[in-house]
């Protein structure tokens, strides 16, 4: 395992996923022909990464740079996204276009097949207490692989997530919190709870965005209504300045307590 | 991934065959910098003979725009076939990137 790049850089990470897949696997296993659910998961994994790239292209219309956003895995139903941010402001359209596809995209896919789909943004500083390295078996095919514990946080936040909704990193919500101006999103704190392996097992607050302008259309048509839906419908979002306060007091107890060593995001 | 390069009138036209993908985004775009680089303000992309395009494609096609722009250039796109012009629908890139159904078309009032 070889370090790539000793830079100091700040990564985000977006999965998006596909929701309650095994069942629908199961119910549409034909015998003779290509399985049923084929075509469905065939269209997402064409389909998820052109649509982001048109968000993106949306989100950034106005700036003279564009990211460089890759798939980095495909995990069974998963595709995660990785690129390099290097601003707070940059952060932000990355986010806001993640948000987006998630939210239209998951519209669009239950009208053809009984499947939703959720997503997860986060963020990793690297190096420190992540890294990023080649396995030497993939050397040669560009395969950049990262490992720490702010990269796998976002594989147990996903799981966090209820249907069409877009949950968020305690680092990368602060950090998007902190900027005066935030076009529009809004930030849901909606619950805690104890993920394994993360936070010396205290809880981890689940912090959920939305954008006015492109509200989840299923949201009032839920049959299973969630505590986490319910909040997210009846409740107001959390103040920025509020989030800021929150996530900078997790911070300080985890340090103290957890002898750990989180600081904010750094670009 | 092909790149055949012409000159009409002022404008350079790139045709590019084959997939224009992860892997072979890198090299289509160095292509198309080194042409901005030159001085090049007007050009056009055929991809008539594109089998595919991924978002790593539609990446390179924004980013050469948005470098055109700078210089007061424009980058046009034409001969979008059904996989192609599906790419576009799907990713919204047909109301983001001028497109003409045609070489002769798109070359109008570049």
């Amino acid at each position: 395992m070889t370090s790539v790049d000793s830079d100091a850089k700040t990564v985000i990470f977006m999965s998006v996923d596909i929701a309650d897949s095994t069942s629908f696997k199961e119910k549409g296993h034909s015998l003779d022909d290509d399985p049923l659910w084929l075509e469905a998961f065939e269209t997402f994994f064409k389909e998820v990464p052109l649509v982001l790239m048109g968000q993106i292209a949306k989100a950034f219309a106005k700036t003279d740079d564009l990211p460089d956003i890759g798939v980095w895995k495909v995990i069974g139903d998963e595709i995660v996204f990785r690129t390099r941010v290097r601003s707070a402001e940059e952060a932000l359209l990355v986010t806001e276009a993640f948000y987006r596809t998630v939210v239209t995209y998951d519209a669009s896919f239950v009208e053809r097949w009984p499947l939703r789909i959720r997503g997860c943004c986060w963020a990793a500083r690297f190096p420190g207490r992540n890294i990023e390295f080649e396995i030497p078996e993939m050397a040669g095919v560009g395969y950049i692989d990262f490992l720490g514990p702010d990269v796998d946080l976002g594989f147990r936040l996903i799981s966090q997530v209820d249907r069409g909704q877009v949950i968020l990193s305690m680092n990368l919500a602060e950090t998007l919190a902190s900027l005066p101006e935030r076009r529009g999103l809004q930030f849901h704190y909606v619950d805690r709870k104890v993920l394994k392996g993360v936070f010396v097992g205290r809880p981890y607050p689940l912090i959920l965005i939305t954008l006015p302008d492109c509200m989840p259309e299923l949201w009032q048509w839920e049959e299973d209504e969630s505590r986490q839906l319910r909040a997210l419908r009846d409740d107001p979002p959390i103040d920025a300045a509020a989030l800021v306060e929150l996530a900078s007091k997790i911070r300080l107890y985890l340090n103290r307590t957890g002898r750990l060593d989180i600081k904010p995001l750094e670009f | 991934m092909q790149i055949s390069v012409k000159t009409t009138n002022d404008v350079k036209v790139l045709a590019f065959e084959g997939r224009l993908d992860t892997q072979t985004s890198p090299d289509a775009q160095q292509q198309l910098t080194r042409l901005i680089e030159a001085g090049e303000t007007k050009i056009l992309v055929n991809l008539g003979k594109v089998d595919y395009i991924s978002s790593a494609g539609l990446r390179v096609l924004l980013v050469v725009a948005k470098q055109l722009k700078t210089t007061d250039g424009e980058l046009r796109i034409c001969g979008l076939n059904e996989v192609v012009k599906e790419v576009f629908d799907i990713s919204g890139f047909d109301m983001i990137l001028p497109i003409s159904v045609s070489e002769s078309e798109a070359l109008e009032g570049f």
